[in-house]
């Protein structure tokens, strides 16, 4: 060989730098160049978008928003939300750089430039036709809007992108005040239910955006904005002339009038659309005889016509359904481990009140301080509990009312027992969450309703209510409370009446990340046990051997007495009104970050 | 901008220019030795494409001998080097057979690239034999076929190596035949090994009563709460109640290490050969015996190695070099393939009063509960074995013209090597029912339920070739005063890996080296490199990496020639530019086809459900990192000056400074905002400095018939790390930028607080930062508030401590003979790192109780103040109090968990004897010694006395100590 060989070796060899052939992976042209690969980017963009406030969406690791809203206990001491209910909100988070917040603020910008390359890359994709080409596009607007209400009702104004960012654009933006991050919502929502169809036509796709969920987005934000929280003239804490950030700077009963419109679009599209709130065995203020069934289908049954828009999730051994399924069925495939998950995630006696007997009155539950009850009056008063409650719940000595006669959902087998002395005296509760698996049987996952055809007449009831049309107020609440089982409201004060509805938003969706910003949003006195301050649970005596140990604690026939009890107590300051937005992002300083963090 | 592009015209041109100088000048020269194909352990400096005198070297590279690290009886080659080589960092790793790897790294670190989340070790490159190999295929080449390892540490020896360089290369060089008559060489050597240490956990009694505390603790001092009744604790005493050294249970007191070689070597002017045989057999310390059912770790080890010169023409040498490797190794099947190291956290885990190991009285049934259902006696015993078995096969092929009749002093080269190893691995396994007090409660505790032993497939773990060419032409020549030695090499490269190293990774190279001296004075080499690589967008693959070099041979000059006492001085200085392409390390877009960031790829993120009822999973494709066009290679400009003197003979002494500049290191761009949707935007953007000195030293001499040498080494470096792009941090002092790599940053404990610090409702004190961790109580660290603002949070973490890559290694070593005897000694010692006690799996020996922990000796120093009980360690307690629930707030990292990692260890002890050679010479044979020998008995560490915890390994399977006798025979 000489020199020259050498050479030529190497000009000869001009490919061999090349991508070598086992490096291959999909690329951004061969994911849009057809139906099977653009639908998987579709589908990312979903399961990232719709899982904001989720377990899984990494708001919060370990626990649920029902751990820090007042409706459920926080967990396990050593779980996330411990954290929480210790310190509050934080712009810094210490173990990682998100905040600690109810946001996954990366995440969510994640999630809508996702959305967006899905919306300028799908016209790539020559075998699906044009048509569905624009419905994809619709879509796609839908899942931005629904992710940027989200942030709103997070946030107020935050920086708006209308297109997935490339490096040499200008990254540097600055939040939009609240008022310009409303209208962006409102814009892309009408976009998305212009682009979208009424539903689409192959069942495999049941589940997509449909326009009445664009419709929904675009209510529900319209809502929130006129709450008074964003509603009013003054901040709920300065930010001095940044303060168009968090609040509107006036107080307008015209965004009241415009939640009307909206979400009066909603049910009108629904009734012809086959949407429609489930009430089989009652009419206009007349109890429902199967309130039971009805509203557990609405919340349980996948699928099914009371649900506009569900986050759809089915992956065996995922924790996230071990945050509400109180059996071993939590612990998917064998991996019984996962049920510690629910241990100490149960119902407080602050949220217990809420729930009226089945005859529409309110329940008489001992307070802290009261003498011990006996366990009977604890079992006689479970029982009598309204249809909603008894869906939602599965109380200490009580076999499950929502799976009746199914072994696995007997107390026995579903629980660790309540608080007591000699025991645990913290996170059983009053009772555990069974929310979701009304008749599932041996069904461990379920399907969470993002919108329930319910929101939108309890939407309708406040806005009513607020602008003084107490008639329309109750006619919307009552297609609500009725459904449920319980005879129509008439009180027509509007304060009163307010009051009424609030707690009706409480009973009808709990456990589903509504009460956690209904509370902020309508200011409510937070910290005095609503979410903050003294939190309670029920504490049980227990009978004893001859020895002076306890006897079995999930044996019913070993209770003796219950009352209540402060177990912890909940941090809670106005500045969490509205989230912290990360402390990395703040210190680029490009954006303003929400007061008191 | 672009990288400047040289065109290949313009090498051949240097090239040519290289070789034609000389072949000009030769007409009036004189011709010299070949000196490029020297062997043996004579004074020269070895490197890529030829070894150098050592006068003439100018170059930092530090060489061991094989015959030095066979002193270390260990199947792997990587624990055979510490402290052998100045600047070599080596971090011993954990003691199992078959998994354990010393970390090792060239100047420290030099680049934090590939090092986001794991160790600073690992990212030199090495070389066997001139070709580049894995860190798999050298782990297991016995000390037996090496002839030298060396590292090659700054510009001019790193010179040729291009985007190989950058951190370091290990060239290792295997025994050759010469010319000689032929002998046959038998050694063996067996040894015990054992835990250098092992922390056990506190007795039942002492757990207990500590558990005890720690509820008080939880329940604001309220003594009703024990767990443990005065009942239970006297039981725990007296023996009745379940007090289990788990340890006890399923180690033994000694594992085992065996080997022997043989090797033939010899040859005449035509066939030279050196051909080794070698076995290995290393048991591990678990006592299980070998049967159907069930294993002790163990690997056995066969290597097999021909190497074969020739010369088969007047002007055509050859040789052929086959080197294989064989491992079969068994574990019990505790979970992992290939390993028990998720066993020792078990192990470590598991408080002594559990359970006893069986449940019933018969010792039939095994106990196990939900918390603890990994009984760690059944886990050895009951859970079948699992064996993995590796072969490496590695075959060169040279061919060299000597040209000498065209030009004298010109040859040409060509080379080829194909190196393959493959991996697989199969199991073994059964399970077993879990009982608890089976007496009262006759079934089992968890789902686990007996099952006898099935086999399991065969796995395939890793599958990869390497295939390397290489042609040179050289060029050696001596006319009057002055002497060239040169060469230029063209090497393509070609790895391919199949499996879970699925990538392809393909360079070429085209290198150079030319060293010119005059009257052996004056030494001047450039080197020079000119490097593709597949790993970026075209237009960025190629770059020119030069080198100069110098040395003054200062004792050669006439003032010195003559001077007794200075019988050598030399001053040499380096710098040049080398790269690193590793595009795909430690990034965390590696494992994504992030090693080719100018795609744009998509991958798997889970499923979306869709569908009416029943749910379909509709699975997703979703973006991964952001791609860049313009990345290119981190670049390396290291400068290097030395010194090397031999005085009266008999003192060594060599003396190297070093500075390393890095630039363009590939780091993820943190100055994008997040609203980008993501945040992993890549680019040449980073900068790291690293500097140091090494020092060694050797003096060798005789009193009467002793005689003796002493030696020692010493190398520090000190990295910054200047520019990373951190996310921007709310203080200074809170980041890493201008730290040094690994630097850890937490919380300033500043002791427990006190009762005197709480309101009577338990409030802290107005005036007292308020930690942001969660409500605490007396006994509790307390931190400082560095940013002053009432608040202990995220925005008060500084750095604590040092690097856990020591800033200093040294070494020292005394060695004696007398007549037939020698005594050697060899200490190794460390200095400037730092442990976290409560990082990873750290935590299992030092978080006490939290999540039903166990809990160890540092526990009982726990803050507490029950003046009834008697207990009242406020002025001494070394540890926070006690608690059974999370407590964020004490287990922060923080400067209270940061221990030195400092250490001295004794690595090494021999004793030996050669019987003389009138006594032996009449059976035929030509050498015999025997020996007794110490590996890594004595350990001098804080961290150990202290905690009971191994400087190095403070966690897992634990490094070993052996003691071993060895025979070596000549004939």
């Amino acid at each position: 060989m000489s020199l020259g060989t050498i050479i030529s070796i190497s000009s000869c060899q001009k490919n061999f730098l090349q991508k070598p052939d086992t490096t291959g992976a999909t690329t951004l042209e061969s994911v849009f160049s057809n139906r099977t690969t653009a639908e998987q980017a579709i589908a990312v963009a979903y399961r990232q978008t719709l899982v904001q406030n989720l377990w899984n969406g990494r708001a919060i690791d370990n626990g649920t928003l029902s751990g820090i809203s007042g409706e459920m206990t926080y967990g396990e001491s050593w779980a996330t939300l411990a954290q929480y209910v210790n310190s509050g909100f934080l712009a810094k988070f210490y173990q990682n750089n998100r905040a600690q917040s109810s946001d996954n603020y990366f995440d969510s910008f994640e999630a809508v430039r996702r959305s967006f390359i899905a919306y300028e890359n799908i016209d790539k994709a020559a075998d699906i036709p044009a048509d569905e080409r624009g419905w994809i596009k619709g879509e796609m607007k839908g899942l931005i809007a629904y992710r940027y209400m989200g942030m709103m009702i997070h946030y107020g104004g935050v920086p708006l992108l209308t297109k997935a960012l490339s490096p040499d654009d200008n990254l540097n933006l600055p939040r939009a005040t609240l008022q310009q991050t409303l209208d962006y919502v409102v814009k892309t929502a009408d976009e998305a239910t212009a682009a979208l169809p009424d539903r689409w036509p192959a069942d495999k796709y049941y589940g997509r955006f449909v326009k009445g969920a664009a419709m929904a987005v675009k209510a529900k934000a319209l809502i929130y904005a006129a709450r008074p929280l964003f509603n009013s003239a003054t901040p709920y804490l300065s930010l001095g002339a940044n303060s168009n950030l968090i609040c509107f700077g006036s107080a307008d009963q015209k965004r009241w009038t415009d939640a009307i419109t909206a979400n009066e679009a909603v049910i009108a599209w629904g009734n012809s659309n086959g949407y429609s709130i489930i009430n089989t065995g009652g009419g206009v203020n007349i109890p429902n005889v199967n309130a039971m069934a009805d509203y557990g289908t609405a919340t349980s049954t996948p699928a099914n016509k009371e649900v506009l828009l569900a986050y759809k999730f089915d992956e065996a051994g995922s924790k996230f359904f071990a945050w509400y399924n109180p059996t071993t069925l939590a612990g998917v495939n064998g991996n019984h481990n996962e049920r510690y998950l629910l241990d100490h995630y149960s119902t407080l006696s602050n949220f217990l009140p809420f729930y009226y007997r089945n005859d529409g009155t309110d329940q008489s539950w001992p307070k802290p301080g009261d003498a011990a009850r006996p366990y009977q009056d604890y079992y006689d008063r479970m029982q009598a509990m309204e249809p909603r409650f008894k869906a939602d719940n599965v109380a200490h000595g009580i076999d499950a009312w929502n799976n009746p006669g199914n072994n696995y959902w007997t107390y026995a087998n579903a629980t660790k027992g309540p608080n007591g002395p000699g025991r645990e005296s913290y996170g059983h509760g009053v009772s555990k969450s069974s929310k979701f698996y009304y008749g599932a049987g041996t069904r461990y996952w379920f399907e969470y309703p993002l919108f329930r055809m319910a929101e939108f007449y309890l939407n309708l009831a406040e806005a009513y209510n607020e602008t003084g049309n107490s008639v329309k107020a109750l006619q919307n609440l009552n297609v609500v409370h009725n459904r449920a089982g319980l005879p129509s409201i008439i009180e027509t004060d509007q304060t009163k009446l307010r009051q009424i509805i609030q707690r009706e938003w409480a009973v009808e969706f709990y456990n589903e990340n509504h009460r956690f910003f209904d509370i902020k949003h309508w200011k409510l006195d937070i910290g005095n046990g609503i979410a903050g301050g003294d939190m309670r649970e029920f504490q049980f005596n227990i009978a004893k051997n001859a020895d002076g140990s306890y006897k079995d604690a999930t044996v019913t026939a070993n209770f003796l007495s219950y009352y209540d009890q402060k177990t912890y107590s909940a941090y809670w300051n106005p500045k969490m009104y509205l989230d912290p937005f990360p402390q990395e992002e703040i210190d680029r300083q490009v954006i303003v970050q929400n007061p008191g963090y | 901008m672009n990288k400047i592009y040289i065109s290949r015209g313009f090498l051949a041109g240097v090239a040519l220019a290289m070789l034609s100088l000389p072949v000009m000048a030769q007409k009036s020269g004189v011709s010299t030795k070949d000196t490029s194909s020297k062997t043996g352990s004579a004074e020269y400096v070895p490197g890529r494409l030829f070894n150098l005198p050592k006068a003439l070297s100018t170059g930092a590279v530090s060489t061991v001998s094989g015959q030095t690290l066979y002193h270390t009886p260990t199947p792997n080659l990587t624990n055979t080097l510490y402290g052998r080589l100045a600047g070599l960092t080596v971090s011993q790793g954990p003691g199992e057979p078959g998994n354990d790897n010393a970390g090792l790294a060239v100047r420290g670190a030099g680049s934090y690239f590939g090092f986001v989340n794991s160790s600073p070790y690992s990212r030199y490159k090495i070389f066997v034999d001139g070709f580049e190999v894995n860190a798999n295929a050298v782990s297991g080449i016995s000390p037996a076929e090496i002839d030298q390892v060396s590292i090659l540490k700054d510009a001019a020896s790193l010179a040729t190596f291009g985007l190989r360089g950058s951190n370091g290369v290990i060239w290792i060089t295997t025994k050759r035949g010469s010319v000689g008559k032929s002998t046959v060489t038998v050694q063996t050597r067996t040894g015990l090994q054992q835990a250098i240490n092992i922390n056990k956990p506190l007795d039942s009694y002492t757990f207990a009563n500590l558990y005890n505390q720690a509820l008080y603790n939880d329940n604001g001092g309220n003594l009703s709460v024990a767990r443990y009744s005065p009942a239970q604790l006297a039981a725990y005493q007296n023996g009745t109640a379940p007090n289990v050294d788990w340890y006890n249970q399923v180690l033994k007191k000694n594992g085992s290490y065996s080997d022997a070689d043989v090797t033939f070597a010899g040859g005449d002017t035509v066939t030279r050969y050196n051909v080794i045989l070698n076995y290995g057999n290393q048991g591990g310390l678990y006592n299980v015996k070998n049967t159907d059912n069930t294993a002790n770790q163990g690997l056995q080890r066969y290597n097999v190695r021909a190497n074969l010169d020739f010369t088969l023409l007047k002007i055509v040498d050859a040789s052929v070099d086959l080197g294989g490797r064989f491992e079969d190794l068994q574990y019990p099947n505790t979970g992992s393939t290939g390993t028990t190291s998720g066993f020792w956290n078990t192990l470590a885990a598991y408080p002594s009063n559990i359970y006893n190991p069986y449940a019933d009285a018969a010792m039939t049934k095994y106990s196990g509960t939900a918390i603890y259902p990994n009984n760690p006696l059944a886990s050895i015993q009951a859970l079948g074995y699992g064996s993995q078995h590796s072969r490496v096969l590695q075959g060169n092929f040279n061919f060299k013209e000597r040209l000498d009749d065209l030009t004298k002093g010109l040859y040409l080269n060509e080379a080829f090597s194909v190196v393959s190893y493959f991996q697989s691995a199969t199991s073994k396994s059964a399970t077993y029912a879990r009982y608890f007090d089976f007496a009262n409660n006759p079934n089992p505790t968890t789902n686990d339920r007996f099952s006898t032993i099935k086999s399991n497939g065969i796995t395939p773990l890793r599958q990869e070739d390497w295939k390397q060419l290489t042609a040179t032409i050289g060029y050696d020549h001596k006319f009057g005063d002055h002497q060239l030695i040169s060469a230029i090499n063209y090497h393509l490269s070609n790895y391919r890996g199949d499996g879970f190293t699925g990538f392809a990774y393909h360079y070429e190279n085209i290198s150079g080296r030319a060293n010119y001296s005059y009257k052996s004075r004056y030494v001047a080499e450039f080197g020079f490199s000119y490097f593709g690589t597949d790993a970026f967008a075209p237009g960025n693959r190629w770059g020119f990496y030069p080198a100069v070099s110098a040395a003054w041979i200062v004792s050669n000059e006439s003032f010195l020639k003559n001077n007794s006492t200075i019988s050598f001085f030399k001053i040499r200085g380096s710098v040049g530019k080398t790269g690193n392409a590793d595009s795909d390390a430690g990034l965390p877009i590696s494992g994504q086809n992030g090693r080719l960031i100018y795609q744009q790829y998509y991958a798997s993120a889970g499923n979306y459900y869709l569908g009416d009822g029943s749910a379909n999973g509709a699975g997703t494709l979703s973006n991964l990192f952001i791609p860049n066009a313009n990345v290119g290679a981190e670049t390396s400009m290291k400068y290097d000056i030395g010194a090397d003197v031999k005085l009266v003979n008999k003192l060594d002494l060599s003396v190297d400074v070093f500075l390393d500049k890095r630039s363009n290191i590939l780091t993820v761009d943190n100055t994008i905002p997040r609203l980008y949707g993501s945040n992993l935007a890549i680019g040449n953007i980073g900068r790291q400095t690293n500097k140091g000195i090494e020092a060694t030293l050797a003096y060798s001499d005789k009193i009467g018939a002793v005689g003796y040498t002493v030696s020692g080494l010493a190398a520090y470096s000190k990295n910054t790390v200047d520019y990373f792009s951190e996310v921007p941090q709310a203080y200074a002092y809170n980041g890493a930028t201008g730290l040094a790599l690994g630097t850890p940053r937490g919380l300033v404990a500043t002791g427990y607080y006190q009762l005197s610090d709480f309101n009577a409702d338990g409030s802290l004190k107005t005036g007292l930062a308020v930690p942001q961790f969660g409500k605490v109580q007396p006994g509790d660290l307390k931190y400082q508030d560095l940013d002053n603002n009432g608040k202990v949070d995220a925005n008060d973490i500084t750095a604590i401590g040092k690097p856990f890559l020591p800033e200093l290694t040294y070494a020292f070593s005394a060695n004696v003979n007398y007549k037939g005897f020698d005594l050697g000694a060899f200490f190794q010692g460390v200095s400037g790192s730092s442990v976290n006690i409560i990082s990873g799996n750290n935590a299992i020996q030092t978080i006490a109780f939290i999540n039903n922990a166990n809990a160890y000796a540092i526990a009982q120093g726990a803050w507490a103040y029950y003046p009834s009980l008697g207990i009242d360690t406020r002025a001494t307690a070394t540890y926070p109090r006690l608690s059974t629930v999370t407590n964020s707030n004490n287990y922060q990292t923080s400067s209270f968990w940061l221990k030195s990692g400092d250490y001295l260890r004794i690595r090494n002890i021999e004793l030996g004897y050669t019987l003389s050679t009138s006594l032996i010479g009449k059976l035929g044979l030509n050498k015999v010694r025997v020996y007794v020998n110490a590996t890594n008995p004595v350990t001098w560490s804080s961290l150990l006395s202290d905690y009971h915890m191994d400087p190095e390994q403070p966690s897992g399977y634990p490094p070993l100590k052996s003691y071993n006798i060895g025979l070596s025979v000549k004939f």
